[in-house]
């Protein structure tokens, strides 16, 4: 397919709400829900074009739902062989929903427990959307509740952020969850999953869907057991089989939390052990979708934490205390203390040892003009020292947002984040600041201007000063359209316990949202 | 390239059949949830922070905002008390308010405490799957308000929040309150 076709049919794609709208195919009965969105890029540091487009299309007539997702990705002068157009049916799915049964087929979200033995989920910062495309079924039945899903794994074919593409790993995943509420406050239940995949999960080679892993896990659940007091408790037996012949390790992970709530304070102690744990991810090659992942132990860290080693063999947990002063002042501090042993690198031996962390935070959110003006803040330090007390890591963070009303229509923003980071190894010793940097104003009800600075020292970013201008259309409240002009640094970036490398971005983008 | 054009032929194809599908429904019986014929807000059951299940289609015939939140979005955290006060203000004219939750496994232990930390009295839900956001908020945009009308149908839509959009919100319930159920 040309680059020329290519960019009519992503036209096409990107317009068709439009068309659809013109049409009015509600007035004929035609029962849809549209969610468009669009962007288009001149990148002036590679010198090449891309347009994205993803179009959701949802429709319901009764109990019966369906809906679809096409997602178009066309370059202009791209620089090969790193990406190629795409044009994909990404999801597509269609079920009947009742009161005590829900069937559908094709594309599902699909999480046990808290995702220590399966997470299939969208985390559209990361240009992470995985399903399994296959049938689910749910059960509602008094205080009984269960899930049956069975499938291939169905990842994002195409990321965003690099314009990089991968085919789905069609790697057989099964599981089911049974939960049962007694005495209106006491949830128990467990959950079994089991994982088939298409490609070795190691170096060795090997037949398709001859490693396996598979996951049995126990839930209690009581997060009101009373007035004051909650918890939730989940452990899990993993068992990955890579090698035929060779022993099957077993890992282990046990998760739990406890809220207790006083007066204006709330307690919450959030703690972990995972032992030997495998993340379970299909084998794919390419770098952007090192983040795809089928399961994702809680990593009971800051969302936004950097995290170097992935959750395998850590123990710990955090203690966080709110209190509310008024509706209008918020505090919280927050203490997190873990032991690594996947281990870190000692800078005077080279050898991998354990690695204790430290992360202490706090915050606090202010509110006037009634609650239209306010700031909210919080800042701390997290440490990673290894046996001998050498700090190996350091995290110093800042982050503030904050409005003022300044009259009816108009008010100002700001936002700042800054951290100061530190690595020391056995080759280096490096220390290096970043942050953000957006100021800007909103004229209610539809334009936002803001001007943002980027800033990193990280050795391999490009530059140091990143500027970048923005400017916000919202022709309805919820449809409109965004034009960046400068550029925007990349590096580690993470939710939710999951990270992955981003690009940093020179030049033009324009990017449009159509709701209807 | 052949294989990007036999995955769109194959995706066009597909894309036919959904839209077939998507028409062709016929009626659920009565057992089926409470959608209005001819489409409307797709039902959803999602558990509460208690554990029970909360339904959308248990509140058929009053005003339903629902409202797309999560711990770590600032301006979630600043419109959350405005859904407050809103939910006090006009729950006795019919106006539900339903926040959906969109923390992960990773962050859902905070809801709990950040729910209690500024006095929501009207049900949270936790959909930690991410089912009900694929199906009204397919781009996970945090905050994200969906108005279901008392015919059953999603009346309005509202990405983000900026200062003042409480009022303009506040201007919609109004509105769909005053519509009778059995207006067409």
């Amino acid at each position: 397919m040309t680059g020329g076709r290519g960019a009519v049919i992503s036209l096409l794609l990107v317009a068709s709400p439009a068309v659809l709208r013109a049409q009015g195919l509600r007035d004929l009965g035609v029962p849809v829900d549209v969610t468009a969105s669009s962007s288009a890029a001149w990148h002036t540091d590679r010198d090449y074009g891309d347009l994205f487009g993803r179009l959701n299309v949802a429709g319901t007539w009764d109990a019966w739902q369906a809906s679809l997702r096409v997602d178009t990705a066309t370059f202009i002068q791209p620089p090969e062989p790193e990406v190629d157009d795409r044009y994909t049916l990404e999801k597509v799915a269609a079920g009947w929903a009742g009161r005590s049964l829900e069937v559908s087929a094709g594309d599902a979200y699909v999480s046990f427990g808290r995702g220590l033995g399966l997470t299939l989920r969208k985390i559209d910062e990361l240009g992470i959307d995985t399903t399994l495309r296959g049938a689910k079924l749910l059960v509602h039945h008094g205080d009984l509740s269960a899930t049956l899903a069975a499938g291939t794994g169905n990842i994002n074919n195409v990321d965003e952020t690099t314009g990089t593409s991968a085919d789905d790993p069609y790697d057989l995943i099964a599981g089911g969850q049974a939960q049962v509420l007694l005495a209106d406050r006491l949830t128990v239940g467990g959950h079994a999953t089991a994982v088939a995949f298409r490609d070795p999960l190691g170096l060795v080679p090997a037949d398709h869907y001859t490693d396996r892993s598979s996951v049995v896990g126990l839930v209690i659940d009581a997060p009101r057991l009373t007035e004051r007091f909650g918890f939730y408790l989940e452990g899990i037996e993993q068992e990955v089989r890579t090698e035929p012949g060779a022993e099957h390790p077993r890992g282990f992970g046990l998760y739990g939390t406890a809220t207790g709530r006083l007066g204006p304070a709330t307690l919450l102690f959030e703690g972990k052990a995972y032992g030997a744990l495998t993340l379970l991810a299909p084998n794919l090659e390419e770098p952007a979708f090192q983040a795809v992942a089928y399961s994702s132990p809680p990593s009971v860290e800051r969302v936004q934490q950097i995290i170097e080693n992935p959750p395998t063999d850590i123990a710990g947990g955090r203690l966080r205390l709110d209190w509310a002063f008024s509706p209008g002042l918020l505090v919280y501090g927050n203490l997190a203390l873990f032991r690594d042993w996947l281990g870190y690198a000692d800078p005077d031996s080279g050898e991998l040892v354990p690695g204790s962390i430290v992360d202490p935070y706090a915050g606090a959110e202010v509110r006037w003009d009634q609650g239209r003006s306010w700031l909210i803040g919080s800042a701390g330090w997290r440490a990673v020292v290894v046996s001998g007390g050498t700090l190996v890591r350091r995290d110093a963070h800042v982050e503030i947002e904050a409005a003022q009303v300044l009259d009816e229509r108009w008010s100002a923003t700001v936002q700042v984040v800054h951290d100061e980071r530190g690595k020391r190894d056995v080759l280096l010793d490096e220390s290096y600041r970043e942050g953000t940097v957006l100021a800007g104003v909103r004229l209610q009800p539809s334009l936002s201007v803001a001007a943002g600075y980027d800033y990193s020292t990280e050795p391999t970013q490009p530059h140091t000063h990143y500027p970048s201008g923005q400017l916000g259309w919202d022709f309805t409240p919820s449809s409109g359209v965004r034009l960046f002009v400068g550029s925007a640094r990349g590096g580690l970036k993470c939710v939710s316990g999951v990270c992955r490398q981003v690009p940093p971005f020179e030049g033009v983008k324009l990017t449009a949202t159509v709701r209807f | 390239m052949s294989s990007s054009i036999t995955t769109w032929n194959r995706g066009l194809a597909a894309v036919l059949l959904a839209a077939v599908m998507s028409c062709a429904g016929g009626d659920a019986g009565g057992g089926g949830p409470a959608a209005p014929r001819g489409g409307g807000a797709p039902d959803f059951a999602l558990r509460d922070l208690a554990g029970r299940t909360v339904r959308l289609s248990d509140h058929r015939g009053k005003v339903v905002l629902i409202n797309f939140w999560a711990t770590w979005c600032v301006p979630c955290k600043v419109e959350l008390p405005h859904l407050e006060r809103l939910y006090q203000e006009y729950r006795p004219q019919g106006l539900v308010v339903l926040g959906i939750a969109m923390d992960g496994p990773d962050s859902s232990a905070n809801v709990d405490p950040q729910a209690r930390q500024y006095g929501l009295s009207f049900p949270v839900l936790l959909d930690e799957e991410t089912r009900v956001v694929a199906v009204y908020n397919p781009k996970r945009t945090a905050p994200f308000t969906v108005i279901v009308g008392r015919d059953g149908a999603v009346a309005k839509r509202r990405e983000g929040y900026h200062a003042g959009d409480e009022v303009e919100v506040e201007a919609d319930i109004k509105a769909l309150l005053a519509v009778r159920a059995d207006r067409p």
